[in-house]
């Protein structure tokens, strides 16, 4: 921070609303950059998750996605603090560099700190200063002296505008609509609460993408102003200025002097200068505590990355405070405290993750070719599992029982279920039978299974509305001919 | 108010006939008709149920598509008496219904009875005179008789009246109030025959084979009037599943509720779809009905009970697709 002339902003103490609007003006010069490290950070992650667990019902995916939002606030801080000093680094150098700066308290982001309320104003403490951890306490304990920040209030702000934004998103391209596609819409939500969910998921991210690189900026200009009331940056780059004003004024008169200067001793080349002394200060022991550190570390693997984020994970869990630590008269207890704070922690996260297997599992992805259609149709069930194993033997069983709508009714749906398993078919509320073998034949005329239901739809109406059960030959015949013709290519009869 | 009876023949209770006989006959009526008006084997079917339905029919479509062929076409199948009235502005309710006529000769008052006195009526641009005036066929459909100077005079069954309007031509036209509406049983659209059809029609009257004008005397007759109401008493008798019944009373009801409709079907839809429902079976050659008889009749019996909200008509929204959404929206029945 003493290099001055490379600022992109004035170093200057303001109030933390001037801070914020410090921040808004950061954003809204670097926002294209910005914007594009948002979208390659998070852009593909978000479309994993959503694939993963898709629609607005499994709240996982989004839950996820907003858990990690540390993760992915990382590289924006990175090009916020180079770019602060000039240096533009490309986004996708930013996220090669990832391993360099991205992991630095990034768990605690991720656990115990995830919900902290100044979570953009703490974050440059985190991955800049990459401080040990006492320093790093000290140095948020610092940050939280009056005035206040207004950390807490900048997320606040950013939560209520995101959720703003994002409803807004929403109406907006619901009023933009047409009423015709609104309305199939409106039908088609019903049942496909997935699609209203994606839409939802879009313009919440596209809030995100947004305002997530001005809460990051604002969050960054806080920080900078608190340091520059706490540690006086400003004074440096002001000194400076005063420096080269009167050496602007004074130029004449030392062109006059020079000869007399050159003849005495230079004292400057004596002294050391203000850089050099405010380095030595501000690395004496007051500002930066001097300590002796034991401990065992994993070693490192020979051929390993240094940065390997489950390195520096079990690192962080594994590593002792020193010896010299105060614990008081019983120092095995913060040890003992320690461990059982990581067990159960863990054994929190293992239950969740026991609890929530079913969700974490990739669901089977429907073949593009074949749809699949609900299987519960208004009572209607076309699931496997609901019709008998052996479904032949089944209807002779009713046929022998004299019940011959059960066994009609059995036949029925054993071919609406063959035809759902072969052509995804696809069955609306309204269907009536006669609105099934409609579609069937338009859209599957080759299929045996679509004649066979020609012959027995007639057969099953009648029984089913005109209370005139078809004789038991008839079923018999049509038992025989669905079994015939509801065969896959390479069975056997069954 | 006296009641008088007409002077035409009433065919007395028909005797039941037996389900295939209706049947075959309905079947026979059809083809008849199809070799008539070439094209429109919709518009046929249609026309027929509310014949077998004792309904009435309101028929859309531009002029030239054989409106008032069809009529002649079923008066002559049926050998009933058939009677045209063109609505213009200026016709009088009594111009339909009748009056009664001071005879000097006689010092006495004496009937002159209107057109409406036929048994196949065809109202001819219905929407072309005034709501007075077309409230004048409110008690004729519904009631079937006509009141004259207190005088109730009952019609001759079967009775059916066919109304047309045009819906390109807006100019000048009132349209039917809601009360008159409800009591169509179907609203049909007539439109142009397709290609193929219209190819053929034209050939057929080049052949010679049909008429040009409106001559229906190759026609030859079918039933009569007894005939007509026992297809009509067998069509009652058709048996009807509770839940076919509870269908066509939620599209009904589902209508009244549906995005895009300011006013939904009365119960009287509900009863027509029932009763259409049966006459679908009976030509389907069923003795029972299913809910595909139900659907199949629904779309000319809801058309013209709903009316679109200022919404929808602004965004363009036709009838016809949104029907086909309420169909699509109300569960069909499952044994």
């Amino acid at each position: 921070m003493s290099d001055a002339p490379r600022h992109q902003a004035r170093i200057a103490p303001r109030s933390a609303w001037q801070a914020i609007d410090l921040g808004t003006r950061m954003y809204r010069r670097w926002w294209a950059p910005l914007t594009t490290v948002w979208l390659l950070t998070t852009l593909l992650p978000a479309l994993a998750l959503w694939w993963l667990w898709p629609g607005w019902q499994s709240a996982l995916a989004p839950l996820l996605f907003w858990w990690l939002k540390p993760l992915w606030e990382r590289p924006l801080l990175e090009y916020c603090a180079r770019a602060l000093f000039g240096e533009r680094t490309a986004p996708l150098t930013l996220l090669r560099q990832f391993p360099r700066y991205g992991f630095s308290y990034l768990f605690d982001q991720l656990t115990w700190r995830r919900l902290s309320p100044s979570r953009s104003y703490h974050t440059p403490v985190f991955q800049l200063e990459k401080a040990p951890r006492k320093q790093t306490r000290q140095r948020l304990q610092v940050l939280a002296l009056p005035p206040s920040s207004h950390g807490g209030a900048l997320t606040l702000l950013t939560v209520h505008l995101e959720q703003g934004l994002a409803a807004s998103l929403v109406v907006l391209a619901w009023v933009l609509f047409p009423w015709e596609a609104s309305l199939t819409l409106e039908y088609w939500l019903d049942d496909q609460a997935n699609a209203f969910g994606a839409a939802m998921l879009v313009a919440w991210y596209l809030a995100m993408t947004l305002l997530q690189p001005l809460y990051v900026c604002c969050g960054f200009a806080l920080y900078l102003n608190k340091r520059t009331w706490l540690e006086g940056w400003d004074l440096e780059p002001g000194l400076g200025d005063i420096g080269r004003r009167r050496a602007a004024h004074i130029a004449p008169a030392l062109a006059l002097l020079l000869p007399l200067l050159c003849l005495a001793p230079t004292l400057e080349a004596a002294e050391p200068s203000v850089r050099d002394q405010a380095v030595e200060i501000l690395a004496g022991e007051p500002y930066m505590p001097m300590q002796t550190e034991q401990a065992w570390r994993w070693k490192q693997p020979p051929s390993g990355d240094s940065s390997n984020f489950f390195d520096t994970l079990l690192r962080k869990l594994f590593e002792r405070e020193p010896a010299s630590r105060p614990l008081g008269t019983l120092p095995w207890l913060g040890e003992l405290l320690r461990v059982l704070a990581w067990a159960a922690l863990i054994a929190v996260m293992l239950w969740l993750l026991w609890s929530q297997r079913h969700r974490l599992a990739v669901p089977a992805r429907p073949a593009p070719t074949r749809p699949r259609a609900p299987l519960v149709i208004q009572g209607l069930s076309l699931a496997p599992e609901s019709l008998p194993v052996d479904v032949a033997a089944a209807i002779r069983e009713a046929l022998h029982e004299g019940d011959r709508r059960r066994a009609l009714s059995l036949l029925y749906r054993a071919t609406l279920a063959e035809l759902h398993q072969r052509h995804g078919l696809r069955i609306s509320a309204g269907a009536t039978e006669g609105d099934v073998l409609r579609q069937l034949q338009q859209t599957q005329p080759d299929d045996p299974l679509t004649g066979f239901l020609a012959r027995l739809t007639p057969a099953w109406v009648r029984t089913a509305w005109g209370r005139q059960p078809a004789a038991d030959e008839h079923i018999l015949a049509l038992l025989k001919d669905w079994q015939h013709s509801g065969q896959l290519p390479g069975e056997g009869p069954a | 108010m006296t009641q008088h009876s007409d002077d035409r023949v009433t065919p007395a209770a028909a005797a039941p006939m037996p389900l295939a006989d209706a049947a075959a006959l309905a079947s026979r009526l059809e083809q008849a008709l199809n070799q008539v008006l070439v094209g429109q084997r919709e518009v046929v079917r249609e026309i027929l149920l509310a014949l077998l339905t004792g309904g009435h029919v309101l028929i859309e479509g531009v002029p030239g598509l054989g409106k008032t062929l069809l009529v002649r076409a079923l008066s002559r199948c049926l050998a009933l008496d058939s009677a045209r009235i063109q609505f213009t502005p200026d016709l009088m309710p009594t111009d339909i219904t009748g009056h009664a006529i001071y005879d000097p000769k006689s010092e006495r008052f004496r009937m002159r009875k209107g057109p409406a006195f036929t048994q196949l009526l065809l109202a001819d641009e219905i929407n072309r005179a005034p709501a007075k005036t077309q409230a004048a066929l409110l008690e004729v459909m519904q009631e079937r008789q006509i009141t004259i100077e207190g005088s109730a005079f009952a019609l001759a069954e079967p009775f059916m009246v066919l109304a047309t309007q045009n819906p390109i031509d807006q100019e000048g036209t009132y349209p039917l109030p809601e009360a008159e509406l409800d009591r169509f049983l179907f609203k049909v659209l007539i439109d142009y025959p397709d290609a193929e059809q219209e190819q053929r029609l034209v050939r057929m009257v080049l052949d010679g084979t049909i008429g040009d004008s409106l001559a229906v005397a190759s026609l030859a007759q079918i039933t009569d009037a007894a005939g007509v109401l026992a297809m009509q008493a067998a069509v009652r008798r058709l048996s009807l599943d509770n839940a076919v019944l509870d269908y066509a009373v939620r599209l009904a009801r589902q209508s009244r509720d549906f995005p895009g409709l300011a006013r939904g079907a009365s119960p009287r839809a509900s009863i027509a779809m029932t009763r259409a429902g049966r006459a679908h079976a009976l030509l389907d050659g069923r003795d029972f009905v299913t809910p595909d008889d139900i659907k199949a009749v629904a779309r000319p019996v809801l058309r013209h009970r709903l009316c679109l909200s200022a919404d929808a008509e602004i965004e363009g929204l036709r009838m016809e697709p949104l029907l086909d959404r309420l169909l699509d929206a109300v569960p069909a029945p499952r044994q």
